[in-house]
């Protein structure tokens, strides 16, 4: 299995402002990878280091084997849709495909028009005078046209309606079974990604707290509950995400490889929303504090 | 990445490309017309004395009529023109691209931040270079009877006339780039950049210009009784000054001195010159001081001499702009 991404302790400070801590990761090729955090968790910060528009303060990052934006090859492999999907507004659709031409060696001329097609956009229509979908649209066939190995997404969805938004990962998920391409997309909320992506990052607090395959963290995080009692009492074997009591119930959301067999708990599977919003709340943010938690 | 640079470029290239048309119009009529008036001075043709009264009719006659005005809007031309370009084509050119953002588009395609930006100001600068070109060169060409009767020395038509114009374009076209970049927004980076331009064009005439090569001088005669004035002051110090003329020359200062080279300290001597004295007597005490009037200058004969040193000081700057364009974009614009 090969990694797409790896990023060793990769920090990126503005100024005082720590906007990435000590970000490492792992994310293998294939995967359609949902970063979420809330907003200023440092999500555009690491699209965009990744993408090669930052410099890091320190630490690496390491994309499909080379540093970002180390030259024209690298920046061919890896596609960018940035924040608000900025596009020339002075600019046509046909004036953006042929920019995409012109900018790009590898780029699928095809492709780009069968998808403005589909679309149903018009060539001769400025990109400023397009909707919000549609521009993200343009952005995206922008990044799909030269063929990326890897697609960066930044907050794709989040100024689209329900329709643009389904329209929008509709399209993403027919390129990436077409091309087998590795795709990173991030927002704030987590139903925006669950039914597309397979692999989870959650960055909160300029940290990585946790990330895995979709499939692996629902099937490792449960909700236990039981008699109240202290905090640090938690079933045997497990680490404590969250926990929450009442006056003769706790409630716990914990991670454990093992299933949690004691009849004492009532353990509840977690949907992916749950197990995001347990990390958000929880109990440890930092992320030293929460390697010591885990290990223990 | 030309194409890119064209597309984004050409609706600025025709507005200007119509103004130049419409510059270059306006000043060819001018231009005839003033040839036409020079034929008819006799000038060409002219010997001694005449030739003065000949050379003033003439220049009255190219001020007046629609000449006059057409000949300041040329030298105003001249001197917008590097501003203009600095502020409309300098500013934006990374400063836009900052400011709405498209930059994270057109630096993820496949071609490099480094080459993108050289491809932009290689393109435009030529562009610039053309463009204020054209301008010097019709503001050049139409001025010339004029300028080879009363010269072209004086700072204002200096400046507007041969290489400085274009060298001034391409500074305040890289100052432009370089504020987009560093201030990241179009409209501050324009008014900076109109603001650097002037500061340019207005250091170099009033402290450099005059020493890129060092002047001459001239040492004349003071004559008080002839061209020269006099005049005595309150406190008893005695000023002699003449208009000092030399042809085509750029006048830079002038002293009095004695006849050893000394300064001429204006101490009167209250026996000949003072309230209750009559003016001849003081005329012939100044008279008998021998004084002279030592001109520095600088001669016409030197303009294209002066004229490519400042235009490379200009460039030079340029250049340095240009680097810290490459500079800063790598360094901050991410």
């Amino acid at each position: 299995m090969t990694t797409a991404i790896r990023t060793d302790a990769l920090t990126k400070r503005y100024g005082r402002r720590t906007a990435l801590d000590a970000c490492t990761l792992d994310i293998p090729a294939g995967r359609v990878v949902g970063l979420v955090g809330p907003n200023g968790a440092g999500k555009s910060t690491l699209l965009q280091l990744l993408a090669g528009l930052l410099e890091p303060t320190s630490g690496t990052a390491t994309v499909l084997g080379g540093r970002p934006s180390s030259g024209p090859e690298q920046l061919a492999r890896v596609g960018f849709v940035a924040q608000d999907t900025p596009t020339y507004s002075g600019l046509t659709i046909r004036d953006h495909l042929r920019l995409g031409a012109h900018l790009n060696a590898r780029w699928d001329a095809g492709l780009a028009e069968a998808r403005v097609a589909r679309l149903g956009l018009d060539p001769d229509q400025k990109a400023g005078r397009l909707s919000g979908g549609q521009r993200a649209q343009l952005a995206l066939t922008l990044a799909m046209g030269k063929r990326p190995e890897l697609l960066l997404l930044d907050e794709p969805v989040a100024s689209l309606d329900p329709l643009a938004r389904r329209e929008f990962l509709g399209g993403l998920m027919e390129f990436v079974a077409e091309q087998g391409a590795t795709v990173v997309l991030s927002s704030h909320l987590v139903t925006d990604l669950e039914r597309v992506c397979d692999h989870l990052v959650l960055l909160a607090a300029s940290h990585v707290q946790v990330s895995g395959e979709v499939d692996e963290l629902l099937a490792t995080h449960q909700r236990v509950t039981g008699r109240r009692r202290p905090h640090d009492e938690a079933p045997a074997g497990t680490s404590v995400v969250r926990s929450g009591h009442t006056d003769r119930q706790s409630t716990f959301v914990v991670r454990s490889s093992v299933p949690v067999l004691d009849p004492e708990w009532a353990v509840e599977p977690l949907d992916l929303e749950e197990l995001v919003l347990a990390y958000m709340t929880q109990d440890v943010v930092d992320a030293h504090d929460l390697t010591v938690e885990v290990s223990r | 990445m030309t194409w890119l640079t064209w597309r984004q470029f050409r609706t600025q290239a025709w507005i200007t490309l119509g103004i130049l048309v419409a510059l270059a119009v306006a000043l060819a009529f001018a231009g005839a017309h003033i040839a036409s008036l020079y034929r008819a001075s006799g000038l060409a043709t002219c010997t001694g004395a005449t030739c003065s009264d000949l050379t003033d009719a003439f220049l009255a006659q190219a001020r007046a009529g629609f000449t006059g005005p057409v000949r300041v809007l040329a030298v105003g031309v001249a001197y917008l023109a590097p501003a203009l370009i600095g502020a409309f084509w300098g500013a934006p050119l990374v400063g836009r691209e900052l400011e709405t953002g498209t930059f994270r588009l057109v630096w993820t395609q496949s071609v490099s931040r480094a080459r993108w930006l050289s491809v932009k100001l290689a393109l435009l600068g030529a562009a610039t270079a053309l463009a204020a070109g054209v301008v010097a060169l019709v503001v050049t060409w139409s001025s010339a009877r004029v300028d080879g009767v009363s010269g072209r020395m004086e700072p204002l038509m200096f400046g507007s006339r041969g290489v400085v114009p274009v060298a001034d374009a391409l500074l305040a076209f890289a100052v432009g780039v370089l504020a987009g970049i560093l201030l990241r927004r179009t409209v501050p980076a324009m008014a900076v950049t109109l603001a650097a331009v002037a500061a340019v064009q207005m250091a170099m005439p009033t402290w450099i210009r005059a020493h890129l090569v060092t002047p001459l001088s001239r040492s004349v005669p003071l004559d008080p009784t002839k061209g020269a004035g006099i005049g005595l002051q309150s406190d008893g110090h005695i000023r002699v000054w003449i208009e000092p003329h030399i042809p085509g020359a750029w006048i830079l200062g002038s002293t009095t001195t004695l006849p050893s080279g000394k300064a001429f300290d204006g101490i009167a001597d209250p026996t000949y010159c003072s309230r209750s004295q009559s003016p001849e007597k003081c005329l012939d005490w100044v008279a008998g001081k021998n004084l002279h009037s030592v001109v520095t200058y600088q001669p016409g004969s030197r303009f294209w001499t002066l004229q490519w040193i400042e235009a490379g000081i200009v460039v030079a700057l340029a250049a340095v702009a240009v680097a810290l364009c490459f500079w800063a974009l790598r360094r901050r614009a991410a």
